[in-house]
C-alpha cells in the first residue's frame, strides 16, 4: 500500500519495523500504567517509553552507537532510567501528585525493561545483523 | 490481500517516505469506517446478522482498534521527532568537522 500510494517526497524516511517497535513498547507501557494510575499518567508513560525505545532504535540503526554491542544490563539501565526520568518530570510538570508520578515512573521503567528484554527478541530489534537505514 | 501483504513486508525493512506512511494510515481509518458502515447495514437488512453490534466483544474490538491507532500515531510522531533531532545533530557534527 505504502509503495502504491503517491509520495510527498519528504526528507524523512522510516521503516514500518521501527514504528511497530514503538507501537508494541507503547502498548506494554499503557497496559502497565493506565489501569493503575489513569489515562493521563498512562499517556505520559506511553510517550516517554516510546520516545526512549525509538531513540535507542535510531541510535543503533545509524551506527552511531551499536546498542547490540553493549552489555544488556547497560542498555536496560540507560533505557529504564531515561524513561523513568521523563515520566516523572512530565507527570510533575502536568501537576500530578509526586507520589503518583514516581509510581508511574517506576512502571514506565519496568515497561521499558520488558519491551527491551521480551519484544527485542520477537522483533529482532538491536540484532547485530540489522541493516543500517540509508540516511538522506 | 497479496498487494497489502507484499507492501507491508517491503516497508518492514526498507525505508519508506513519511508521506506514504501517513497516507496508508489514513487509508486504514477509511477502511475501518467503510467496514463499520457495512456492518451496520448488514445488521439492519439481514436477519441473521441482527444484534451483532450488541455482542460483548464488539466494544472490546472498538477499544483495541482505537488504542492501536493512538499508539501508532504516538510511535510515528516519536520516530519523526527522533529522526529530526538526529538529522540536526548530523548537520552540526558535519559543520564542525568541515570547520576543523
Amino acid at each position: 500500500v505504502t509503495e502504491a500510494l503517491p509520495t510527498s517526497r519528504t526528507r524523512v524516511r522510516l521503516t514500518l519495523k521501527q514504528v511497530w517497535w514503538g507501537v508494541v513498547s507503547g502498548a506494554v507501557a499503557v497496559v502497565f500504567i493506565a489501569p493503575l494510575l489513569g489515562l493521563e499518567l498512562g499517556l505520559v508513560g506511553v510517550c516517554s517509553v516510546v520516545l526512549v525505545t525509538v531513540a535507542a532504535f535510531e541510535v543503533d540503526h545509524r551506527g552511531r552507537l551499536r546498542v547490540s554491542s553493549w552489555g544488556l544490563l547497560q542498555v536496560l539501565a540507560v533505557i529504564a532510567g531515561t524513561a523513568a526520568l521523563l515520566t516523572f518530570g512530565t507527570g510533575a510538570l502536568l501537576g500530578q501528585p509526586l507520589a503518583a508520578s514516581a509510581f508511574a515512573a517506576a512502571l514506565a521503567a519496568l515497561a521499558a525493561v520488558v519491551s527491551v528484554v521480551v519484544l527485542r527478541r520477537l522483533t529482532a530489534v538491536f540484532s547485530p545483523r540489522h541493516r543500517v537505514i540509508e540516511v538522506i | 490481500v497479496a498487494l497489502v501483504t507484499s507492501s507491508i513486508s517491503r516497508a518492514w525493512e526498507e525505508s519508506v517516505d513519511l508521506g506514504s506512511l501517513v497516507l496508508a494510515r489514513l487509508g486504514v481509518v477509511g477502511a475501518v469506517v467503510v467496514a463499520e458502515a457495512l456492518l451496520l447495514w448488514l445488521e439492519e437488512h439481514i436477519p441473521a446478522w441482527m444484534g451483532l453490534t450488541q455482542a460483548p466483544v464488539y466494544p472490546a474490538v472498538h477499544f483495541a482498534a482505537a488504542w492501536l491507532l493512538v499508539l501508532f500515531d504516538i510511535a510515528l510522531l516519536a520516530t519523526v521527532a527522533v529522526k529530526g533531532v538526529h538529522d540536526v545533530l548530523d548537520v552540526v557534527l558535519r559543520t564542525r568537522r568541515s570547520q576543523a
